[in-house]
């Protein structure tokens, strides 16, 4: 059942969602992560991907 | 700027995080090739204090320096650089990464909250795709609409 804390929880809930993205963000197994696919994209964006006009 | 999608339909995979107070997932979804920003799309399941996980997907954007820029949890933000088939690829691949963590986690208890109020009946059938995968794990659901135009969907996992 849908209660009024789950309605009161409702009012802050980009808040939460953006705060806990941030905070995994700045995990440093999550950056290695990162990096590492940011860097394949990169290289793959370089060798293969169509450019747009 | 020039986003280019890189991503296939339903690939519902990427780098997996699972701890007990969260479990998620991200694959690179694209690239601007003037800006050299990489793009990511999350879906994550975070514990709350009540016990309940809370789902929500979004899109993050890395800079040069892999640096976070900036999160997108509202399609109006995103429309600005993803067009319609890309929009449509990532939410096969948002209902595919939720597919793919119901399939590893029984959460008793999920509550899923819109970031936009009064959502146009459009806008909500993503919502109504994120049910139907909910429903296929057993799960049943109540929906609401909160006084401030909030939508709100709780999902419990029924007993075997």
């Amino acid at each position: 059942m849908i209660d009024e804390s789950d309605i009161a929880a409702a009012r802050e809930a980009e808040k939460r969602a953006r705060l806990r993205a941030q905070a995994a963000a700045r995990d440093p197994a999550m950056k290695t992560a990162v990096r590492q696919a940011n860097a394949k994209m990169r290289e793959m964006s370089r060798e293969r991907l169509p450019k747009k006009a | 700027m020039a986003f280019i999608c890189v991503l296939n339909d339903e690939k519902g995979w990427g780098d997996l995080l699972e701890t007990e107070a969260k479990v998620s997932v991200n694959t690179v979804i694209g690239y601007d090739d003037e800006t050299d920003h990489v793009y990511h799309l999350y879906v994550s399941f975070d514990r709350q204090n009540t016990g309940y996980f809370e789902p929500s997907f979004y899109i993050q954007e890395f800079d040069e320096k892999d640096e976070p820029v900036y999160e997108y949890f509202h399609s109006t933000e995103t429309k600005s650089f993803l067009d319609r088939e890309s929009r449509r690829r990532v939410l096969a691949n948002v209902l595919a990464m939720i597919r793919t963590i119901l399939g590893r986690h029984k959460f008793d208890t999920c509550i899923f909250y819109s970031m936009d109020v009064h959502l146009p009946p459009e806008a909500l059938l993503k919502y109504t795709y994120v049910s139907a995968i909910f429903f296929s794990f057993g799960y049943i659901g109540e929906y609401m609409t909160t006084s401030d135009g909030q939508h709100i969907w709780k999902f419990l996992r029924a007993p075997l």
